[in-house]
């Protein structure tokens, strides 16, 4: 019977650290959130962007890792972000002519949708194919 | 007594609820002839203001829908300081398509109908007035009931569905509310918030939820103060980021003594991808507010195959024909 009260606060314990290391996490991810947005208005007034280092937050132009953000501003960056997230899709924009390629960055950038990317890759493939036949 | 309590209290949340929907008002005397601003030029402060009031209405569009499609929906994803998650899904259709005239009494009419929790079935129509003194118009659908009820307009400061937003932040706010001052023009550096825990998972209505967007970041924006005229108000400015382009206002810090109070982030998408296209197009892919007071988060989530703008509708649709239509 007592090992059984024992038992039980051991767990009510380690469910209580648990708990309390969660909120830790979600409190520290907030926290760089704001850190990032806080860095970002400072800008405003001082001109100069002084960002937290290592934020998840914040874009690391053309040296983009799995820990940075890419920027989308550039090419290379955003074809990689379509190789992660649409490996399939990739195969047939990397064949495309680097002018179909900024056309398609270019509309990402300002829909942000990228089922109709998709879409746009497979109909640029084929005009390319067409073109390429004549 | 209770039970009359509580049903006040779940009108209070779908009053609430409904509203979010519709936009951040900044200016109310804006139509949809507002021309853009000449090109080179930098405009003043008050026109950024009205430009932000202009994208945020939809006005480039005779109509605007969140559809649903199937079970795919919208969804407002409200998570409180402890960790807990609430999820509503709803559709809502928004007509600008009136004639603009001195003879004509309605600007606009929302439409609003919620498809989960306890608001499932219920439906809410919007109607905003030319005449600017007249108050919106609020006509709710009670499915319980099967009878609509006419409602007063909410208070500005009141919060609503227990999210992170005011009612004032979403839509009461006028023009003679605030003074704007421009306070400059930079680059946006960082991403735009989401409900870190949730990005990117698989979730009821909206299939995955997105990941934070990383998209306008580079992208030139104002900073547009907006100092209140309230006495004794919840914050003393608030600073916009808005796009020098489109005028899609991606970002709204509120300060009170100076100190950060609140955030809201919004996510914005293109409509019209033509070239020469008014660039204020654009429609929300989502919404996200962070109350540091109380460290309550709210994430609204529009899918993209929802949206539908400039169907062929007749005016009719907007009508208290429609709510009783409503199936539960």
């Amino acid at each position: 019977m007592r090992q059984t009260t024992k038992c039980h606060y051991f767990f009510q314990s380690l469910a209580l650290l648990l708990c309390l290391s969660f909120f830790d996490q979600l409190n520290a991810s907030e926290h760089e959130y704001l850190q990032a947005i806080k860095a970002d208005y400072e800008e405003f007034s001082s001109g100069v962007f002084d960002p937290p280092s290592d934020s998840p937050w914040i874009s690391v132009q053309g040296n983009s890792t799995d820990n940075n953000i890419p920027s989308y501003e550039n090419l290379e960056d955003f074809s990689a972000y379509l190789k992660k997230e649409s490996p399939g899709s990739f195969i047939f924009y990397n064949k495309l002519p680097e002018s179909y390629k900024s056309r398609l960055h270019q509309e990402y950038l300002k829909t942000g949708n990228l089922e109709e990317i998709k879409k746009n890759i497979f109909k640029y493939s084929s005009e390319v194919k067409k073109q390429n036949q004549k | 007594m209770r039970r009359l309590n509580k049903n006040v209290m779940q009108l209070g949340y779908f009053l609430a609820l409904i509203i979010c929907f519709q936009s951040t008002a900044i200016y109310a005397a804006v139509d949809t002839t507002l021309p853009l601003p000449p090109i080179g030029e930098t405009p003043s402060a008050d026109e950024i203001a009205k430009q932000v009031y202009f994208a945020n209405h939809f006005f480039t569009f005779r109509n605007f829908s969140i559809e649903r499609r199937g079970r795919t929906m919208t969804v407002l994803i409200n998570r409180s300081s402890n960790g807990k998650v609430h999820a509503t899904a709803l559709e809502r259709h928004l007509n600008n398509n009136y004639e603009i005239s001195p003879d004509q009494a309605i600007r606009s009419r929302d439409l609003a109908i919620f498809h989960s929790g306890k608001l499932r079935g219920t439906g809410m129509l919007i109607t905003e007035y030319t005449d600017e003194k007249k108050n919106k118009d609020y006509m709710v659908w009670l499915p319980a009931l099967r009878k609509i009820r006419r409602f007063s307009q909410p208070q500005h400061d009141d919060a609503w569905g227990g999210s992170a937003f005011t009612f004032g932040d979403v839509t009461l706010r006028k023009p003679e509310d605030e003074t704007h001052e421009l306070i400059g023009k930079k680059k946006l550096q960082t991403c735009l918030g989401t409900i870190e825990e949730l990005e990117g998972k698989h979730y009821r209505y909206v299939g995955e939820l997105p990941t934070r967007s990383c998209r306008h970041i580079d992208k030139e924006v104002y900073g547009l103060k907006s100092t209140t005229k309230f006495k004794s108000w919840w914050y003393d400015y608030r600073i916009s980021y808005v796009d020098t382009n489109s005028f899609a206002d991606y970002r709204t810090l509120y300060f009170k003594n100076g100190d950060l109070i609140k955030v809201i982030d919004r996510d914005w998408g293109l409509v019209n991808k033509e070239d020469g296209g008014d660039p204020r197009a654009l429609f929300w892919k989502y919404w996200y507010g962070l109350d540091l007071r109380t460290g309550q988060e709210s994430w609204a989530v529009i899918p993209q195959k929802v949206v539908e703008y400039n169907k062929i509708r007749r005016n009719s649709f907007w009508t208290e024909k429609t709510l009783r239509k409503i199936k539960r």
